[in-house]
């Protein structure tokens, strides 16, 4: 009962008092958790009544929000594999001691998949440190704007936390550029074969499923969506179609159609120096030429 | 290998007007023989036309290739001036690596 009173603010309670009484609590229920709330004290039959009906009640609602009373916060809860489910909870209460007063998560194929890599654990820190492996361990820091990423959005979607981020807006800049640039390097990563090439392509689909309004994927749909497009023979051509469909849906301005023009002139002085990858070159200049004009006929 | 004698193996595959990034020193002191070599055969790589460069947004002059070690924790980043010499030689983390794409526009 103390953890609820941690989590939940007499603000927010007023906003959400029509959908709560008198579905779940009586008028005469609400009142006393306001009071509750408020600090105030209660009589000796009030607070009989509050731990006997109202704190038992909001236990189960915690419940069925798979929010654990002992500060583990649970996203996806239904996606993840139960054993691991266990596991996460103690791994993060170990690294919790460690990092004291610090958001840490665990995301990732850990929770979803019977094969994984590593275990990524995630903390949120001010200052910015390296990442580094302890034995099956792979810690990562993130600095405080992850709180408002586009990373945090789909992760919190599936994963175990120390701190309840269900709330957390998106700030972090997706812009028709960022998304530009990130499609430039998983072209690249592919063409040359890149060790890098899942990171880049969770990156991509993330800005993509975000520019394009679409549902952010959640660890596991990422996941199997990277699967999917590495089986591809030619992944190139899918997502040349997204990348276009993204960037006409966004209805792009005069000043990024100026810089994709002034891109395929670069990729064309490209093909002169090296003309041993004009294919490549080529298919990005039609990309960026199909844009252009499926983009000014928008404009 | 040594710092100085990687610099100048890289001297030697891409000229000598590369200059390299100011935490290059400390990346390159800290990696294993085996990863030197990677980079080095990749740096080959860039000079004989292999790898795919880049064309630099904010730097149009500028040409880039892209390294990304097998772990995804080290980058790499090698410029050239298009249809000329090889420029700077960047080694560091993802998270530098991400702040160095922007700045040229990767």
């Amino acid at each position: 009962m103390r953890k609820l009173t941690f989590q939940l603010n007499l603000a927010e309670i007023h906003k959400i008092k029509k959908e709560i009484v008198p579905t779940l609590f009586t008028e005469h229920q609400f009142n006393l958790i306001e009071k509750k709330f408020s600090h105030k004290s209660l009589t000796p039959s009030e607070r009989n009544e509050f731990s006997r009906t109202i704190s038992r009640k909001m236990n189960a609602i915690y419940a069925l929000t798979a929010k654990e009373s002992s500060g583990i916060f649970i996203f996806g809860k239904e996606k993840i594999i139960p054993s691991r489910l266990q596991l996460a909870i103690t791994y993060l209460k170990k690294f919790s001691r460690k990092f004291k007063n610090k958001t840490l998560f665990i995301t990732g194929s850990f929770l979803h998949q019977e094969q994984f890599q590593d275990i990524d654990i995630f903390v949120i820190s001010k200052y910015d440190k390296e990442d580094y492996q302890e034995g099956k361990f792979h810690l990562n820091y993130l600095s405080e704007e992850a709180y408002g990423s586009l990373f945090l959005a789909s992760a919190r979607k599936l994963c175990v936390s120390n701190t309840d981020f269900s709330l957390s807006k998106i700030t972090e800049k997706i812009t028709s550029e960022t998304y530009l640039s990130l499609y430039q390097e998983l072209m690249n990563d592919i063409q040359n074969k890149s060790p890098g090439i899942k990171k880049t392509l969770r990156e991509f689909l993330l800005q993509d499923a975000f520019l394009t309004k679409s549902p952010l994927p959640n660890s596991l749909e990422l996941h199997q969506q990277v699967r999917i497009f590495l089986r591809m023979r030619n992944p190139q051509a899918i997502l040349r179609k997204l990348f276009v469909r993204a960037l006409v849906m966004g209805m792009p301005n005069k000043k990024e159609i100026i810089a994709l023009k002034e891109m395929i002139a670069s990729y064309k002085e490209l093909i002169e120096e090296y003309p041993q990858h004009q294919q490549y070159y080529g298919e990005t200049i039609n990309t960026f030429k199909e844009v252009i004009a499926l983009g000014s006929a928008a404009v | 290998m040594e710092v100085q004698q990687f610099k100048e193996e890289v001297e030697k595959i891409v000229g000598n007007t590369i200059r390299f990034d100011v935490h290059f020193t400390k990346v390159v002191k800290n990696l294993p023989e085996e990863r030197q070599q990677r980079i080095l055969q990749w740096a080959r790589d860039c000079a004989a036309g292999i790898i795919v460069p880049e064309p630099c947004k904010n730097y149009r002059h500028l040409i880039a290739f892209i390294f990304k070690s097998n772990d995804n924790r080290l980058r790499g980043i090698l410029t050239k001036e298009k249809g000329s010499y090889f420029l700077e030689l960047f080694l560091d983390n993802h998270k530098y690596y991400d702040e160095k794409r922007k700045y040229l526009g990767l």
